[in-house]
């Protein structure tokens, strides 16, 4: 869906920015430095060179401290450019498969009626999703459907385009409603999964003229 | 949809720069640490940095580019409108892809008489329409027409934003 999309590239400005303003205030301290019109202490001395003796001396003086600084610095850079860049793949794509469990009606098992399970089936949530986009197809006011079942957290996902010419709320509580219900019948839901849409305006087809 | 691309864009180029910043800092501490020479910077960096005053051109040059990597990550994280979609008010779970909903009013406005192009920005708040006419039509009722089929459009995606228009009449023999 496209609104996972938005809360990915809303923490990407974010760090945009942060990083922005390090990166800037950083310059801006060189410069005021290279120009001679700030000195921060007698380490960051314009007079000198960039490595002067008491830089020299204070590296030598906690060069344990700086290089576990240094380190943790790096590592921590390392992690967040890596989270930074995970950001940049789409959302993944996950289907919640539902099991069957088929029982025997009874059995007997000393004095008392049992169920015996023989047998599990597993219907994939892609097979579920496709049957519930098919279902969505059959309306011609529905271009494309494309469904992402989360069962486990009890939602849907899905993406529809539309003709833009028809009426959206009558879809949803018509069409799409119906398909729900379908397939929460058929998949023996206990509850009717909560749908997420995203919904693509498209052009209406046009009518071929014989 | 520029928008959200240039910043993805960015975003990807100073992650990738910041991971190799970031690798090399571990590196060469860890070279120092085990008592070798920099790895990458050269056995000579420590006392480069000594010859080098802050006013030195190679210094400066590190400067500005610092400078306009800052501008350009601020700039592109402050001005971005990366919002794909906007939420509908009264459906219930249901956002409208903002491109899509563009593109939808710019073709329904451009079947109202006497506009023959149009563009269309729209967000949550606000949808901003750039009408343009070949011809000296009057402008206010061209831009009121539009802005009632905007809003009554929209309204059905349960999105109530201000509506601007503005009609710009082009001399189509100029």
């Amino acid at each position: 869906l496209k609104r996972l999309r938005n809360r990915q590239l809303t923490i990407q400005r974010v760090v945009l920015i942060v990083f922005g303003i390090v990166l800037l205030g950083a310059a801006v301290l060189g410069a005021l430095l290279s120009l001679n019109v700030l000195t921060l202490s007698p380490i960051f001395d314009p007079e000198t060179s960039v490595l002067n003796a008491n830089s020299d001396r204070f590296i030598a003086a906690h060069t344990t401290l700086l290089r576990m600084g240094g380190m943790a610095g790096g590592l921590v850079a390392a992690a967040l450019s890596l989270y930074w860049l995970k950001l940049q793949l789409p959302p993944a794509h996950h289907q919640d498969d539902v099991k069957y469990v088929t029982t025997t009606k009874s059995a007997e098992h000393g004095q008392e009626l049992i169920d015996v399970v023989v047998g599990e089936t597993l219907v994939e949530g892609k097979a579920l999703a496709h049957a519930f986009e098919s279902d969505l197809l059959r309306f011609p006011e529905i271009r494309q459907a494309r469904a992402e079942l989360r069962l486990a957290e009890s939602t849907i996902r899905l993406r529809l385009d539309v003709d833009q010419s028809s009426s959206l709320p009558e879809l949803l509580s018509g069409p799409v409603q119906t398909a729900l219900e379908r397939l929460t019948r058929v998949a023996e839901f206990a509850t009717t999964p909560m749908l997420y849409t995203d919904v693509r305006l498209v052009e209406a087809v046009r009518a071929k003229v014989a | 949809m520029f928008s959200a691309l240039i910043t993805r864009l960015a975003s990807t180029v100073f992650a990738m720069v910041l991971l190799a910043a970031s690798i090399l800092c571990s590196l060469e501490i860890s070279a120092g640490w085990l008592g070798n020479d920099p790895v990458l910077l050269g056995p000579n960096f420590a006392q480069d940095l000594r010859m080098r005053a802050w006013d030195d051109q190679a210094i400066g040059l590190i400067i500005i580019a610092l400078g306009v990597a800052g501008v350009v990550a601020l700039f592109v994280g402050i001005r971005a409108n990366t919002r794909l979609t906007i939420q509908s008010d009264s459906l219930i779970g249901v956002h409208i892809e903002r491109r899509s909903l563009e593109q939808a009013l710019s073709r329904k406005l451009e079947h109202l008489d006497g506009v023959d192009s149009a563009r269309v920005r729209a967000s949550s708040k606000l949808v901003k329409a750039q009408l343009e006419s070949k011809r000296q039509y009057s402008r206010e009722p061209i831009e009121q027409m539009a802005t009632v089929e905007i809003i009554n459009w929209i309204r059905q995606y349960g999105i109530e934003p201000d509506v601007k228009v503005v009609l710009t009449a082009r001399d189509n023999k100029a």
